[in-house]
């Protein structure tokens, strides 16, 4: 990968995390060590996956079941990070400068979410990019030259997925709304099984399910905070 | 390895899933091209060679046919850099000069094929080799030596490149499957369509073979000793060796170290110098064994080594009892003559041999004359080349050799002729006769009618050599009329005769009674000697000549370049035991036990069952005496001043350059996704309520927060 | 420390201290002077000290624009001839670059 394909890939897919940190999180210090802690708490379901990959032998070569329990730990701990995040609410208040953190639930899971999903992203990519520096791009020994920005374009699918993830997620947890819980499972495990299918190089067929999945999830998540197509057409309508 | 473990867990973790059979992505990209590469030298006032840049030149590979070819890469190419893979009957100088001219922008890296089945030469040398440090009257070479005259060159056929710099690498690529793999890649991707190039991802090579050192030895030397150098990093190492020398016999003039007396010679010795040259030279690292420059010399040498000693009677017996023969192989003579220059350095200041060889030093005085063993390109025509034409020594030589030569006895169909003057072949003498002209230095050297002197193709093809692998005893003479079932014109026949004639010139010399006898060198022998140098040190004669525990030689040829302090130092080590055992006279008498200090040394001998010998062999050191001398002038060019520069790695690999094409389109949608990004959160993030002004659900489940 | 919340002569003296301490070869501690006081000098309603601060800074600010001068040329200079001046050169270097003269 040569340095403008690594400037390329790297815009694509932490540009827009990159704003939504800078216009949302950056200028409030609670929401930084939120972030930071769901982060954190990512890394843990990281390191479960792989003692489990690391102890079952017998399974280290098939692929779905590593992917499978993965997707298992991940929700896991983000319902683990949900609970606690709920539980330090009052202490959240009294800190806060900016209340509408702990006035406005969603704020939370958003925050949270993209905690998730730009470490989740960052590992996605980081060993991608950082095992591919060098001159050459794709493409001497079957792949295609489109392996890189196809990578990237993968890894912001799933770092705004596991944003919206969470806002339904948490929401669904507060209304008990076990649809909308099973939705996010079931929707994380076909996007990760959809990976799979890079393995033969099938790029698109990853590519485009995965962002149709992100803004069908995209438009729950949006109604879950209280966004309608009312008030959408009323945003866009500048009134 | 764990990190091949852990590979495919994160990528399966991040889903990112492209690795099924446990195989890293890089290595989809980068496939790795196994080669020789070029690298930088300097002498006093020059760099030569090549380098890369710091992280590695990367070219697209185009491969040339004809000369004709290169006109595409010179003229307005559509991709540039390009690095030309040439196959050898086109690397020629006037080609590389050109691609020289255009620059690194242009031509970034060279790669040299194997592909050599046009070639008809392939000599980079100068065409006078180490003009700069012969002899000639007044420092002008130009008498030993003509450039602007073919017929008076030394090596017609030489391009100079070797003392070219190149401000790109230059990578030899000898195995045909790694030429197959670079050939694939470029008609896959490359030759297509080359006017739409400038659109398409190519097939591009990396070659990383950076230098540190720069300008000259002077400059890298003062760099690498400089006190402020605090990440003690060397830039250059002077090209540094070890000489071989033996004695025919060995000496009792025993000397105690006391390093407060002043060392003095012994007047009452006499030595005959008989020596020839040890090491070759190539462009590229670690290739090139110098069959025809150099090793039919020191084959020539071994020979005469071994069939007097098998042939002389005890010193005491002979007319003069305080004569002996002294055989060295000097080190670094490609290089200016390192080795020779030294010996004579270490001479003219009584340290030779060192102090620690306990053995009085050895003067000029005590040289009776030299005969040097120079090429011997075509062993049917050797010339004796004198100085004067009036030295009586010479004459005798001349004759004697001829007497042997043309004996019917021995029928050796060898022809010597004489050459007197400054006409001299560029070898070790030059040094000798350098300090003093009437120093009595005779050198054996043939007519110049080597195509690859000091190249890669310098092999045993150059020569012909065939090993019959006879299992044969070596280590006794035969009759005459014995080939051993070698053919007349075989190379083992030929060193034979040539070798007999010499020694049987020096029996007579020392002895001062013709030699009568039918025995002469044994063909075996050399065939061993070539075997071992040309294909692979794992060797019956090196066997023999190496102590029974110690481990084979490896399956290669020895490296014969001089290279620097810590380098292999292979050629000296095996001339060295090989010289000492074909030397040394058995001790039947010693045990195993009491055979462990030199001058006893255990050998395995010729059937293995090992024997004590007692030798003569030992090491001169071959550095340059200008790395002795303080404040040593560079460019005056009294000694050698050739270093090596350092490097920390040669690799070369094969990859897709994506085009420039694609690189913006990745950049350009980077930078478009991430500036829309940009302005749409802002406006969102700016007018936040409007888009969430119902009342989120969730908080209806919760009590409002209270006021603390 | 918040330079807001000190007494006035206290700035005075401090800004008077980093003046003098800059005179030591130490440009950087000028220019912190001229960055850290400037808002004192210039901006906040005038107090007593201020006029002297005001001509501190200012001549932290002269010093520190002439040894960036200064800097700058020598670099300029020594950058372009390093090659030239071979042995002299490499005797005043720390670090000389691998591979180039």
């Amino acid at each position: 990968m040569t340095l403008p394909e690594f400037f390329g890939c790297t815009l694509l897919a932490f540009g827009p995390p990159f704003s939504l940190f800078v216009f949302t999180i950056a200028n409030d210090p609670v929401r930084i060590i939120i972030l930071i802690a769901a982060a954190f708490f990512w890394l843990l379901s990281l390191l479960l996956s792989s003692l489990l990959w690391f102890a079952v032998v017998p399974l280290q070569d098939v692929l779905a079941f590593g992917v499978v329990f993965s997707v298992l730990f991940q929700e896991c701990f983000r319902y683990i990070i949900y609970r606690i995040l709920r539980s330090t609410e009052q202490g959240l208040h009294a800190v806060a400068e900016d209340t509408r953190v702990t006035e406005n639930k969603h704020i939370l899971a958003y925050v949270s979410g993209l905690g998730f999903g730009i470490i989740s992203g960052m590992f996605a990519l980081v060993n991608v990019l950082a095992d591919m520096a060098g001159p050459g791009t794709m493409g001497l020994k079957g792949g295609t030259e489109l392996f890189f920005i196809t990578s990237a374009a993968q890894a912001l699918a799933i770092i705004l997925l596991h944003t919206f993830w969470s806002i339904i997620f948490f929401n669904a947890f507060d209304t008990n709304n076990y649809l909308h819980i099973a939705y996010v499972m079931g929707s994380h495990l076909f996007v990760s099984l959809l990976t799979l299918l890079n393995a033969d190089a099938h790029y698109w067929a990853t590519l485009l399910p995965s962002y149709i999945v992100t803004v069908l999830t995209g438009v729950l998540a949006f109604k879950v905070a209280g966004g309608s197509a009312r008030s959408a057409k009323r945003f866009i309508m500048c009134q | 390895m764990a990190n091949l473990k852990t590979t495919p867990l994160w990528l399966l973790l991040l889903l990112q899933v492209i690795i099924v059979r446990g195989e890293r992505t890089r290595d989809t990209m980068y496939q790795p091209i196994l080669g020789a590469s070029c690298f930088r030298r300097l002498n006093g006032t020059h760099q030569t060679g090549c380098s890369s840049t710091h992280s590695g030149s990367v070219g697209v590979l185009h491969l040339i046919n004809y000369d004709a070819d290169l006109d595409f890469l010179l003229g307005n190419p559509p991709s540039p850099p390009y690095a030309p893979m040439i196959p050898p009957h086109l690397f020629t100088r006037s080609n590389l000069l050109r691609l020289k001219e255009a620059g690194p922008k242009i031509i970034s890296a060279v790669l040299l094929i194997n592909k050599s089945e046009k070639m008809q030469q392939f000599s980079h040398e100068l065409s006078c080799p180490n003009k700069y440090s012969g002899i000639g009257r007044g420092g002008n070479s130009s008498e030993t030596c003509d450039e602007s005259n073919t017929a008076l060159t030394w090596n017609p056929w030489g391009t100079g490149l070797l003392h070219e710099d190149f401000p790109f690498p230059i990578y030899y690529i000898a195995d045909f499957d790694e030429i197959l793999k670079l050939e694939n890649c470029f008609t896959k991707f490359n030759s297509v369509n080359f006017d739409s190039q400038a659109l398409r991802s190519l097939c591009a090579v990396e070659v990383k073979a950076f230098m540190s050192a720069a300008v000259n030895s002077e400059v890298c030397m003062r760099r690498t000793n400089f006190i402020n150098n605090l990440g003690g990093s060397k830039y250059c190492d002077p090209l540094e060796g070890r000489n071989v020398y033996a004695t025919l016999y060995p000496r009792n003039s025993s000397e105690f170290i006391d390093e407060t007396k002043l060392r003095k010679s012994n007047p009452a010795e006499k030595f005959i110098i008989i020596s020839c040259r040890l090491d070759t030279t190539s462009m590229f690292d670690g290739v090139g064994v110098g069959a025809m420059d150099s090793l039919t010399g020191l084959a020539t040498l071994t020979i005469v080594a071994h069939m007097l000693r098998q042939l002389l009677p005890d010193q005491n017996t002979l007319p003069d009892p305080h004569r002996n023969v002294l055989f060295v192989a000097f080190n670094g003579e490609s290089y200016d003559f390192i080795g020779s220059q030294r010996f004579v350095y270490d001479m003219e200041n009584l340290n030779f041999p060192r102090r620690s060889a306990q053995s009085t030093p050895i003067s000029f005085e005590n040289i009776e004359f030299m005969l040097d063993i120079g090429t011997l390109d075509d062993i049917r025509n050797i010339r004796l080349h004198t100085l004067h034409k009036s030295s009586t020594v010479a004459q005798k030589l001349l004759q004697q050799l001829n007497r042997y030569a043309k004996s019917s006895l021995y029928d050796f169909q060898l022809n010597i002729g004489s050459n007197a003057g400054y006409n001299m072949p560029p070898t070790s003498a030059q040094s000798f006769l350098r300090r003093d002209d009437n120093f009595p230095a005779f050198i054996l050297n043939a007519l110049p009618s080597n195509k690859y002197y000091h190249s890669i193709y310098d092999d045993r093809d150059n020569v012909g050599f065939m090993y019959a692998n006879t299992s044969q005893d070596y280590t006794a003479l035969t009759d005459v009329s014995d080939f051993k079932n070698f053919n007349a014109n075989s190379l083992q026949m030929k060193i034979r005769n040539v070798s007999s004639i010499v020694a049987m010139v020096l029996y007579e010399t020392l002895t001062g009674r013709q030699y009568e006898y039918k025995d002469v060198a044994n063909p075996v022998l050399s065939d061993e000697f070539f075997y071992c140098f040309l294909q692979s040190s794992d060797c019956p004669l090196f066997k023999a000549s190496s102590n029974p525990d110690s481990p084979p030689g490896l399956p290669l040829p020895p490296m014969r370049y001089i290279s620097v302090l810590g380098g292999s130092q292979e050629s000296s080590g095996w001339t060295y035991r090989m010289l000492g055992y074909l030397l040394s006279q058995p001790q039947p008498q010693v045990l195993k036990e009491n055979c462990t200090q030199l001058p006893l040394f255990y050998y395995s001998g010729f059937n293995g069952t090992g024997e004590c010998r007692l030798t003569t062999q030992n090491y001169t050191h071959a550095l340059s005496p200008a790395f002795l001398i303080n404040n040593y002038n560079w460019s005056s060019g009294q000694y050698s001043t050739w270093t090596e520069s350092t490097w920390s790695q040669f690799s070369a690999r094969i990859f897709l350059r994506p085009s420039k094409m694609h690189e913006i389109t990745i950049l350009s949608i980077g930078i478009v996704v991430f500036i829309i990004s940009f302005c749409l959160i802002y406006i969102i993030s700016s007018r936040w309520e409007v888009l969430f002004d119902d009342v989120p659900a969730s908080n209806a489940a919760f009590p409002p927060p209270t006021n603390c | 420390m918040d330079i807001s919340k000190a007494p006035n002569p206290r700035k005075l003296q401090l800004c008077r201290t980093y003046l003098m301490t800059g005179f030591a070869f130490l440009p950087f501690v000028w220019a912190i002077n001229v960055c850290w006081f400037f808002d004192e000098a210039f901006r906040k309603p005038p107090y007593p000290e201020q006029s002297q601060i005001k001509r501190y800074v200012i001549y932290s600010a002269i010093g520190t624009l002439l040894w960036l001068i200064a800097l700058t040329t020598w670099i300029i200079i020594f950058q372009t001839n390093r090659a030239d001046w071979g042995a002299t050169a490499d005797y005043m270097s720390f670090i000389i670059p691998l591979g180039s003269p």
